[in-house]
């Protein structure tokens, strides 16, 4: 690996190694600037560290206390966060649905929430170079978009997913093989050895083991940018910045074991996703003269239900999230704005076990039965898009961690339209899973993935970045992650967040030019 | 320390530790008391829980009459009784030590299971003490009645029995201890119950035994041991302790710990939760990563950690909610509190909390302090069930969001343990590593098994 003096001064210091930070990185280093990379974590050895363990597991996350507020608070730590070299994409589900086109205007269509300041067509190149570099694979023919092509073929089905056809069959719903950010086939990139075919070991969400299976970060765009000359530096965990008269940033401040270390650069890409890019942002004070720094947070509505299944399920195995619909993206009968996808769901026993003492509030020796029923057990559940509200969003609370920054507080509360959206999503999976045999139907209410707190528009008055991730206030800071998103969309995040992230590095190096 | 219902009729004690082990009852010599073992009950470590006893006419039992060898073991038992012990092993030194053997006699009589095992501290023996009749009459004669001069024959009698090694601080708590008691237990010793023949009642024991002697022990040392007690034992091993002699445990307190902490954990380890062989197979087969196995085979060690997280009161009240939040019939059921505690004093959290609550350690100690008000630990199972419901009485309140915690955290537990994994017949262990022969699943429908795949034993972790 390359590497760079703290006092010499880098084209770019990039913080994060996630969705957001990797392809900037590869890009950014392939254009020939010169590239650091500081990464809070650790450095993974995944064939030699990671384990098919749950709980050994938990240091996938980012463990910094974040304090949940609100009439519906959401979750963190295990689904909306991540740490070490790679980000949250170590553990990410890999399911890789495009953003629907009507979803980036919901504003004008609806007049709710608030337009993307871009159009489909502007993220469709960045799609499908995303897709062919990671290898996602797909159906041969997507029902709810007939011009698009998955490069590889799709990821076998496992049972919850063929009971989820079943139902949705039953009950008109069209489904389809899921977009899987994981490939069938053996698939050769730039930067890394051949991938190897996935192995169906179910263990996505705890980082997958199997020689690049996976599309991870550490896998794909990391190897990339380190062959085009990036240093990454783990265990630096970034927590202020230098800038000079003009008001430019000139460095970076980051923790590295003991010690303060200063990087100097020219530029800063700040890609920490949606929880600590406005927590050091607010920290710093900076770039917020539109106060929008924190606001608009924003969740997707992740509703699920489960049932218990006559046959044998066994929903450890096989790709978690293999079955997908988009036929609830604008349903007939909403009494909402906007809409949901569904997907098929296997999930690992701890994690399970958890949500069903919390959330569907068993205890006693009905929790101990229930749980002895795992293996005839599956799920389905939603991802529905979220309204931006101004109740809802991230500030500093009077807590501070161990470095004296202060930790989040993150306030979040359905409206009416997420709960309308989530009891519209309960029904009809509910109606699937009666269609589909199974009996012990319940519905688990949950929110899931960190959207929004720095959005992107045109206007700097209500905005903190422009519609390529530039700071309005700070011409040589970017962000590129999901907390720019002005809107949710119903499409999980991740494929949309390397879309943006390959635009702002290609708009980066424009300018710069 | 526990209640005495009836100063008569029960005996001091002391307790101490918090673990889910069973308790180590702790008896002393001729002249000592509950304080022997002050400085051997640290080293044990605040997760073994320990039960002192003054016999007696000693240390605070003084004023309890009953000094023959048989009201000694009814007043011993029937304090174990009100102690309401579920398993116990008994730890005799000395005199002490004839009376658990009487006593192991009768739980081995009335297949009372609850007596594990015994530590034999340089014991009596059953049969009459080989005492020479000129010691017998000094020692009468030393300390028989309360007169001048009291103070250096109990410290010579700590001290100069033989050649001993004992801190002065100690030698003087002792001197003090020897001069608590009451003389007639001393005289009752001496003249009768040392001389009392109890060989053809208490037989051939079968339980497990460690017989541990002094090598500089003249009197009960290890060759009076072979040929005195042992033959009493029929499964027991001797542990000679080098350049100690009678009074191993303030002599030697570091190794009395050790040899008392690997005794009971070698038998214990029998019981932890069981898991069945079949899947105990698959752990170790090459289905698995070494990862992985290293993982599962350290949580099945049980859960370790540091003391002073959470009071003795908090944490008998977490582990009488464990038992209602996740009922476990099994003998041998999960530490399901023990893993909660070691998370919370690992001081990971798992990346938030909700708003409502207080810091992780600090919601906990207010949330069993506020079932320890209740005296939960005491309640009938229904009243406590009515307790934890009050806690979640409101939707999102600061208890209701702290029982949520409480059970997903108890879950966590109870979920990733072997012993439920292979319970629910759980196949995902075994998925492999990088470098193992196998890796994933093939079959993947509905129904469809690998030929490798646990089945669910539903009797593994409980019989319910």
């Amino acid at each position: 690996m390359k590497t760079y003096e703290n006092e010499s001064t880098v084209d770019v210091v990039v913080i994060g190694t996630g969705a957001g930070a990797a392809p900037v990185l590869a890009k950014l280093a392939e254009a020939g600037l010169s590239v650091v990379a500081l990464e809070a974590g650790r450095w993974w050895d995944p064939a030699k560290e990671f384990s098919a363990d749950e709980v050994a597991m938990g240091d996938l996350y980012w463990l910094g206390e974040r304090i949940s507020a609100g009439e519906t608070p959401t979750a963190f730590g295990g689904n909306n966060s991540g740490t070490g070299v790679g980000g949250s994409m170590l553990h990410w589900g890999a399911f890789v649905p495009r953003a629907d086109p009507r979803d980036l205007k919901l504003r004008t269509d609806t007049g709710l929430g608030e337009d993307f300041p871009l159009s489909y067509e502007d993220l469709l190149p960045y799609y499908e170079e995303v897709e062919r570099f990671l290898g996602v694979a797909g159906p041969a023919v997507y029902p709810w978009d007939a011009q698009r092509r998955y490069p590889l073929r799709p990821i076998a089905l496992n049972a919850p997913a063929i009971v989820m056809r079943k139902g949705y069959e039953a009950i008109g719903v069209r489904t389809s093989e899921a977009p899987i950010a994981a490939v069938s086939e053996p698939y050769t990139q730039p930067g890394y050895p051949t991938r190897q075919p996935c192995v169906g070991c179910g263990f996505c969400h705890q980082g997958c083991v199997f020689n690049g299976a996976k599309a991870s970060m550490d896998v794909t765009y990391l190897p990339r940018a380190l062959a085009a000359g990036v240093e990454i530096r783990p265990h630096s965990f970034v927590h202020s910045f230098e800038r000079n008269d003009r008001g430019d940033l000139t460095a970076v401040i980051y923790r590295n074991g003991e010690a303060d270390l200063r990087q100097r650069c020219k530029a800063v890409f700040l890609c920490a996703g949606a929880v600590e890019t406005p927590r050091l942002l607010l920290h710093a004070g900076l770039a917020n003269s539109s106060g929008q720094v924190g606001r608009n947070f924003m969740a997707h509505v992740a509703t699920q239900v489960w049932g218990t299944f006559p046959e044998e399920m066994r929903m450890n195995k096989g790709f978690p999230a293999s079955l997908i619909s988009e036929d609830t993206l604008r349903p007939k009968d909403a009494d909402f704005a906007a809409g949901y996808l569904t997907q098929s769901l296997g999930v690992v026993p701890v994690t399970f076990a958890r949500q069903v003492a919390r959330g569907r509030g068993l205890w006693g020796q009905s929790l101990v039965d229930y749980l002895d029923r795992y293996n005839h057990l599956a799920g389905v559940g939603a991802n529905g898009d979220c309204l931006p509200y101004p109740g809802n969003f991230l500030e500093l609370s009077d807590e501070v961690d161990a470095l004296g920054v202060p930790k989040p507080r993150i306030n979040f509360s359905y409206g009416e339209n997420e709960q309308r959206m989530s009891e519209h999503s309960a029904k009809m999976m509910t109606a699937a899973w009666k269609a589909a045999g199974a009996t012990d139907i319940w519905t688990f209410e949950r929110s899931a993935h960190t959207i929004g707190t720095c959005r992107m528009g045109v206007r700097p008055a209500d905005s903190v970045v422009d519609p390529w991730g530039r700071s309005h206030d700070l011409p040589n800071l970017w962000i590129s992650d999901n907390s720019t998103f002005p809107a949710a969309l119903a499409a999980n995040p991740a494929l949309t967040i390397m879309a943006l992230a390959l635009r702002s590095a290609d708009r980066f190096l424009e300018v710069n030019r | 320390m526990f209640e005495q219902n009836d100063r008569r009729r029960t005996l001091h004690g002391v307790e101490e530790g918090t673990g889910p082990g069973p308790v180590l009852v702790l008896m002393h010599f001729l002249g000592g008391s509950t304080r022997e073992w002050d400085e051997v009950v640290p080293l044990l470590g605040h997760q073994v829980r320990t039960l002192r006893l003054d016999l007696p006419g000693f240390g605070d039992s003084a004023a309890v009459p009953g000094y023959s060898v048989e009201s000694m073991a009814d007043l011993v038992d029937t304090t174990l009784r009100a102690a309401d012990l579920d398993r116990f092993f008994l730890v005799g030194h000395s005199m002490s030590g004839k009376v658990a053997m009487v006593l192991a006699r009768r739980f081995e009589d009335a297949g009372d299971s609850r007596l594990l095992g015994m530590v034999l501290v340089a014991p009596s023996p059953p049969s009459p003490e080989p005492i020479p009749a000129d010691k017998r009459s000094s020692m009468i004669e030393a300390l028989g009645s309360e007169r001048e001069g009291d103070w250096h024959r109990a410290r010579n009698y700590i001290t100069k029995n033989e050649e001993r090694d004992i801190p002065s601080p100690v030698v003087e708590r002792a001197v003090s201890e020897v001069l608590k008691m009451n003389r007639a237990a001393w005289l009752a010793w001496l003249t009768d119950g040392s001389k009392e023949d109890w060989s053809e009642r208490v037989g051939i024991l079968r339980l497990p035994v460690l017989v541990i002697a002094g090598e500089l022990d003249r009197s009960l040392g290890p060759d009076q041991q072979k040929a005195v007690t042992l033959p009493h034992l029929g499964n027991a091993h001797l542990a000679i302790v080098a350049g100690c002699s009678h009074l191993i445990p303030i002599e030697r307190p570091e190794q009395m710990a050790a040899l008392l902490s690997k005794f009971t954990q070698d038998l214990l380890s029998s019981d932890r939760p069981t898991i069945p062989t079949e899947y105990l197979d698959l752990i170790a087969s090459d289905r698995l990563s070494s990862q992985t196995r290293e993982v599962l085979e350290e949580r099945m060690r049980g859960p370790q950690w540091a003391s002073g997280f959470l009071t003795a009161n908090q944490e008998r009240t977490l582990r009488a909610a464990a038992m209602r939040i996740i009922p476990q019939s099994a003998s041998h059921p999960i530490d399901l509190a023990g893993f909660v505690i070691a998370t919370l004093a690992s001081g990971k959290g798992n990346g938030w909390r909700y708003a409502v609550l207080p810091a992780d350690l600090t919601a906990y100690r207010q949330g069993l302090d506020w079932l320890a008000a209740q005296n939960f630990a005491n309640l009938s199972p229904e009243q406590q069930d009515a307790c934890l419901r009050e806690l979640s009485r409101v939707p999102g309140s600061p208890s209701a969001r702290w029982f949520e915690e409480l059970r997903g955290d108890l879950t966590d537990a109870y979920m990733a343990h072997p012993a439920t994994l292979a319970r629910i017949g759980y196949s995902g262990i075994g998925v492999g590593g990088a470098h193992t022969p196998h890796q994933g699943f093939v079959l993947l429908e509905p129904n469809q098994q690998e030929a490798w795949e646990p089945a669910p034993h539903p009797e593994a972790s409980s019989t319910s």
